[in-house]
């Protein structure tokens, strides 16, 4: 027995000291991507992905000191017939190995994303590195490298930033939050059509486009003119893998009431009794169901969505804290969510994508119409009748009943 | 050479088959199921739950006839010296390939998710010799080595299944029961070969410290692996839908996509713990029972001394034995078959013929 | 063997043989069973080369009742009690009863007989008939007299010598609880553990072992909690030791553990007699050796040392919440170093990404792989601890700044370790001492693990606590299975493994040990409101008897 022991120690340390720890590689020789960006290549077929590696002495260093704003992030280029080849050819570049277990930020440049992300695509499901919650974004009307570019150069933590920036767009709810997991699935799916945020990238001194809230450009811009910025704004819409078009502001809002994955947001409507002021209302709820019906041998799709919300600011002196007021705004409020989601629908028609998954929605309630209508679903969702019911509340005024001014 | 020294409890016997029943399973059980059931995958599991349970009572009916004695003696007074050593090599050759795969399957997972680059001879290595360490320090470890980690692993998976819990859209079990009962039934298929694993106990039944009382442990482990095997299903259909059936090892998605608020992320390492816990005791189980059954098969005085050359045995055919992961996949559903009529077929032929040969006491008798 | 040959080497080198030795210890411990001659003189002359250059025994020849008889008495300086000496030679001399003319017929052996039933004011005395006897008892503190024309002597314990009092116990300290600790004197230890189980039922079963030492060993139990079966086995494993000397109890414990080479511990060990008193009540059986403070209990279990004898003097909640640290700690200790190697060399997504950009950060410029920085620091950790232990008081400053500015401190600044390595070593550091039982072998088991973990990542370390605890539960310790009552498992008795009950609900002792006297207490003990008007306040100032 203790020769066997000793026999077997033996022959473990001789393995370890001669083969080695194959998997066995310091944190220090991987490169940290934060953030990756995939475009097309000028050659033809060629893939161009830029990543963003974390500089992590840089940072580390940085906490120390104080005030050095320096960038934490390297970015580099590479060009490949593939994905994995091109990540591979980083090395030519950099020493270190990428890691990709810690991406948070899967950018498409959109050429790439109109000629479809297919082969792109499955690298990233096949390996084992990547994270299914690394969010995807659309470049619109730049490549994504730029983006990169402009990730790797933010203050604090390039790559966070961008995923913060994400994640508390649920305030606001004008983007989808689109993680690598939804966006297979979408992809995966033989109706549903996937939707993508779009980022752009806002040049110093440049003008937002019109959608925009007044005044979000921001001093930054004027102080420091090389400055670039990135803004979400609106929604790429796919069609199989393949873009197809955009969303403004109202219109992606639109989907997510009709999805109800709006958390929190902002809806301004005119004062009841007093039409040349403004109130907004800050959505606390959504619930939201699509129904598909049978009507005859038709099928119609049933759009319910019940908000919640609450008056939070007002112009104007007119008196909103009555009940008469509050059903009055409540129907102002559904008449704007009306109308977004009708705008959605329009696009979606237009750009013929099932973007609501109301194909799966009619799968699941009526599996047997589903076999005979998914195989036309092309010609079918155009044609799609789809009712809307909204139902706003208002239920809380804040905490004065009288707007201020003069009585 | 005899189970003296080797006493379980009924609890351990439950613990260790329903370690055996989840162990492997857990991670493709769900893509095989979902291949044939689509989103009804989890009532085929429940159906199997039932056969699980039928097959298990038919196992225990068989061993209890023949207390203190394993299926490769009883097998021979049943249907004769030779017919009986045929059937008996029969089941040790089974015991030995499920091994196998369980092994290989096992490295696969550890090359595809954890160590690409590491070789695969390492981990054969290294699992069969854990493997060997334990069970020359006989069942009875083996049980409570098992009694002692598989709360742990309890509480990984439902911690796991408990963090992923917000992400789960139920909406993607939808339509229930919408192809009918042929696909439901076509998921049964495959699943009913991991649900009859308890016929180990045909092996290490005599070692239980009360045999008459075996048919509680196994009820009550088989049930609890189904109600387990179909949580965890519902969970995986849930977040991954038809995907699932897409995936290797689909369970690993279940940790794989956590996030619990920036801080808990990406906890696919801890399958890797539960997988080398549960795992190891099935094949130390596999293993032991190989052993024990050849040695009696041979008619040897002592098992220990087979643990080396079958544990040579095991690195050596689950490394050379499949080319590639595709060949072990389709293997595992080719087995089917021949699986199925070891583990069932012929324990149900060995007590229709006792029961007409009058061999062997029937339980009832023997208690009264 | 290798002393013939030094021997031989010697005589070719140096043409001259040493001269051998002439062993008078060995003639002395072994003088054969020599009778005790009934000529005091030839006794005399026997014991003088029986105890050749052994200055400091006394023999001192003496006449009994003025002339009478005479005397000889034997014992070693300082190893009885002088005063007592003193007195028994003062009323052997001035015997007056062996000069009444009744007494003066009487034959030499009737008045050995009449001195020892009636002068001998000593409380144990022995009467031999050999000088092996004698030379036993004299170096056992025993005073022999020996009478002229008497083939026998009578032993007389007078044992009196310098010893510590009993004090604190260094090793395990407690803030609650009886602050008493053992000492070197095996009669004292045995007195601190009957007054705290009082009656015959406490058995002290003595035991001399060791050649040259032949120290006096007691088993004690406790009759009719103690399974007889573990007694017997503990009896047997002690009887069959053949040992030189036994200068501690650590001597035995390797005589009677189960598994030697194993890491864990399979005999428990404490200063404490109250955790003795405590474990007999469980049905242990505990071993005092004379001359250490140290005594043993088997069967040790693995959970024992997660149980401290504070945690059933304090506060229920408080004593199950300690109990709870001291499990995790136990895990971090074992672990952690493994682990975080581990997770940073091969699973660096599970990590927070922020804890990631700062480690690797750290990372940056380290000479060392980070297995080998965990290594050395552990090395350099257990190095420090060890120095600290062996280290004159005075000193000790010196070590402690040495440690922590240039080992802490400047590794870090020269870039040589990584911070967060040395907090994950301090960690482990610290953690080990929780539970003290088995800070030896996480001590030891802590780097297999480590390689473990650097080699195969979590998977090694899994694949290694896996083996742990195969081998930790193959265990046994005097037949009773060493993870009891995890496994096998006796869920009710883990009331008191992973909390501590209240006293109340602790009614049955651990079934694995003790097989036939379960009930420790009668259940329903818990202070209630009696009936009646005890709802309002109590008028006159007696309370109901259960309050109490």
């Amino acid at each position: 027995m203790k020769k066997q022991l000793s026999l077997l120690l033996c022959a473990a340390i001789i393995l370890i000291v001669t083969a080695g720890c194959w998997d066995y590689r310091e944190l220090e020789q991987r490169g940290l991507v934060c953030c990756l960006g995939l475009d097309r290549a000028a050659e033809p077929g060629k893939i161009k992905m830029t990543v963003s590696v974390i500089r992590p002495g840089e940072v580390s260093s940085d906490t120390g000191a104080g005030g050095v704003v320096r960038s934490k992030a390297a970015y580099y280029t590479a060009t490949g017939d593939t994905v994995f080849e091109t990540t591979r050819n980083f090395l030519m570049q950099s020493s270190r190995r990428l890691f990709w277990g810690h991406n948070r930020n899967l950018i498409i440049g959109e050429a790439m994303a109109r000629e479809g992300v297919f082969n792109v695509i499955d690298r990233f499901v096949r390996g084992v590195e990547p994270r299914l919650r690394s969010w995807v974004f659309v470049a619109g009307g730049t490549e994504a490298k730029e983006i990169v570019e402009t990730v790797s150069k933010m203050e604090d933590g390039p790559g966070a930033e961008l995923d913060a920036l994400i994640k508390s767009s649920t305030s606001l709810s004008v983007v989808p939050q689109v993680d690598l997991k939804l966006f297979i699935e979408r992809l995966n799916s033989k109706t549903a059509a996937a939707v993508v945020p779009r980022l752009e990238l806002i040049r110093a001194g440049e003008k937002t486009d019109a959608g925009d809230y007044p005044g979000t450009s921001g001093p930054a811009g004027a102080a420091e003119p090389k400055r670039q910025r990135l803004k979400l704004s609106g929604t790429a819409v796919f069609k199989g893998d393949r873009l197809v078009g955009w969303l403004n502001k109202a219109e992606s809002r639109g989907l997510l009431w009709a999805l109800g994955k709006a958390q929190s947001s902002i809806v301004v409507v005119k004062c009841p009794g007093d039409e040349s002021s403004l109130a907004s209302l800050e959505l606390l709820e959504l619930i939201s169901k699509i129904k598909p019906e049978k009507r005859g041998n038709r099928i119609v799709i049933t759009v319910e969505v019940q908000t919640e919300s609450n008056l939070v600011e007002q112009q104007g002196t007119a008196d909103l804290a009555t009940p008469e007021a509050l059903r009055s705004l409540e129907r102002r409020h559904a008449t704007v969510v009306k109308n977004e989601i009708h705008a959605t629908v329009k696009k979606a028609r237009e750009y013929n994508a099932d973007i609501f998954g109301f194909g799966e929605a009619i799968e699941r309630k009526f599996p047997q119409e589903w076999k005979e209508l998914e195989s036309r679903w092309d010609e079918a969702f155009p044609e799609l009748e789809i009712e809307l019911k909204v139902k706003s509340r208002i239920l809380r005024v804040g905490r004065i009943t009288r707007p201020v001014g003069p009585r | 050479m005899n189970f003296k020294d080797e006493q379980i409890s009924g609890r351990q016997l439950a613990l260790l088959l329903f370690c055996i029943l989840i162990s492997t399973t857990i991670l493709i059980l769900p893509a095989l199921v979902v291949r044939e059931a689509k989103q009804d995958a989890w009532m085929s599991i429940l159906v199997v739950t039932i056969l699980g349970i039928l097959s298990g009572l038919l196992q225990v009916r068989l061993g209890c006839r023949f207390p203190g004695k394993t299926i490769i003696e009883y097998s021979k007074e049943i249907t004769g010296r030779f017919l009986g050593s045929l059937l008996g090599l029969s089941s040790i050759l089974l015991m030995f390939y499920i091994n196998v795969i369980v092994i290989r399957e096992f490295i696969e997972l550890l090359k595809t998710e954890y160590f690409p680059e590491t070789p695969m001879e390492v981990f054969a290595f290294t699992i069969v010799l854990a493997a060997a360490y334990i069970i020359r320090r006989g069942l009875e470890v083996l049980c409570r080595t098992n009694e002692i980690l598989l709360p742990f692993e309890i509480f990984f998976i439902l911690g796991g299944l408990l963090l992923i819990f917000k992400d789960l859209e139920f909406s993607r079990l939808l339509p229930v029961f919408a192809g009918g009962a042929i696909p439901v039934l076509k998921g049964v298929y495959p699943a009913t070969v991991f649900f009859a694993e308890t016929y180990l106990i045909l092996v290490i039944l005599p070692a239980l410290n009360n045999p008459r009382e075996a048919t509680r442990p196994v009820v009550a482990a088989v049930v609890a692996a189904g109600i387990f095997h179909t949580v965890l299903s519902i969970a995986v259909l849930a977040l991954l839908g038809l995907e699932t059936a897409d995936r290797y090892f689909s369970v690993i998605d279940l940790f794989r996509y956590i996030s619990v608020a920036g801080i808990i992320e990406r906890q696919e390492a801890l399958v890797m713990a539960i997988w080398v816990g549960t795992g190891l005791v099935k094949i130390g189980l596999y293993y032991y029972c190989t052993c024990l059954a050849t040695a009696r098969w041979a008619g040897l005085r002592d098992w220990r001394p087979l643990v080396f050359p079958t544990g040579v045995l095991l690195v050596l055919v689950s490394i050379v034995h499949f080319p590639d992961i595709s060949v072990l996949q389709e293997t595992i559903i080719k087995i089917i078959p021949m699986a199925l009529s070891i583990q069932i077929g012929l324990p149900l032929l060995l007590l229709i013929i006792a029961a007409f040969r009058g061999k062997g006491g029937s339980a009832g008798e023997k208690a009264a | 063997m290798l002393s013939k040959f030094v021997r031989w080497l010697q005589r070719r080198l140096f043409k001259q043989v040493p001269e051998e030795p002439f062993n008078l210890a060995e003639k002395a411990t072994k003088p054969g069973r020599l009778k005790i001659s009934s000529n005091l003189n030839n006794n005399l002359a026997r014991l003088q080369e029986l105890y050749y250059r052994c200055d400091d025994t006394v023999m001192r020849r003496f006449e009994i009742g003025s002339g009478r008889l005479g005397g000889l008495i034997v014992y070693l300086e300082g190893f009885v009690d002088q005063d007592r000496v003193s007195e028994i030679m003062d009323g052997l001399m001035l015997l007056s009863r062996l000069t009444d003319p009744q007494c003066s017929k009487m034959k030499a052996e009737q008045s050995f007989d009449l001195i020892v039933n009636q002068c001998l004011v000593a409380g144990e005395t022995n009467l031999v008939e050999n000088l092996q006897q004698v030379t036993q008892g004299v170096f056992r503190g025993e005073l022999a007299l020996f009478i002229n024309g008497v083939a026998r002597a009578v032993l007389i314990d007078l044992k009196g010598y310098e010893h510590r009092n009993v004090s604190i116990p260094e090793t395990e300290v407690v803030i609650r609880g009886p602050r008493e600790g053992f000492i070197e004197e095996l009669v004292t230890n045995l007195i601190l553990l009957r007054r705290r189980i009082k009656g015959p039922q406490l058995k002290v079963e003595k035991i001399f072992l060791g050649e040259q030492s032949a120290t006096a060993v007691a088993i004690t139990y406790v009759k009719g909690i103690a399974d007889d079966k573990i007694v017997e086995e503990v009896r047997r494993r002690l009887k069959r030791i053949k040992i030189d000397a036994v200068l501690d109890s650590g001597y035995l414990e390797e005589y009677i553990e189960d598994a030697p080479y194993s890491p864990f511990p399979t005999v428990g060990n404490t200063e404490k007699p109250d955790v003795v008193a405590a474990k007999l009540l469980e049905g242990r059986v505990g071993i005092l050796v004379d001359g250490s403070p140290f005594a043993l209990t088997v069967p040790h279990l693995l959970v024992e040392a997660f149980q401290v004898s504070e945690d059933y003097y304090s506060r229920p909640f408080y004593a199950s919440m300690t109990r709870l640290i001291r499990i995790v700690a136990f895990m971090i200790t074992l672990l952690l170093p493994a682990i975080y190697v581990a997770v940073q060399a091969y699973h660096p997504e599970m990590i927070p990404t922020i804890l990631v950009v700062r480690m690797a950060g750290a990372r940056e410029g380290i000479p060392f792989p980070a297995l080998l920085e965990a290594f050395l620091m552990l090395a350099i950790y257990e190095l420090l601890k060890e120095a600290g232990l062996r280290m004159p008081r005075a000193v000790g400053q010196a070590v402690a700044i040495v440690g922590t500015l240039v080992l802490g401190e400047a590794a870090i600044r020269s870039g040589i370790v990584t911070p967060a390595m040395v907090i994950v070593v301090a960690l482990t550091g610290i953690t080990g001492f929780v539970i003290p039982p088995e800070s030896e072998s996480i001590a030891v088991l802590k780097f297999p693990l480590l390689f473990a973990g650097s080699f195969l990542g979590l998977f090694g370390v899994m694949l290694l606590v896996f083996v742990l605890v195969a081998h930790a539960v193959s265990l046994r310790s005097c037949g009773v299975p060493y993870t009891s009552p995890l496994a096998p498992a006796a869920y009710g008795e883990w009331k008191d493994v992973f909390i501590r009950a209240p006293w109340p609900l602790l009614q049955r002792r651990p079934g694995v040990i003790d097989r036939q006297n379960l009930r420790r207490q009668p259940a329903e003990q818990t202070p209630q409101p009696s009936k009646g008007k005890s709802s309002r306040l109590p008028e006159k100032n007696e309370g109901s008897p259960d309050e109490f």
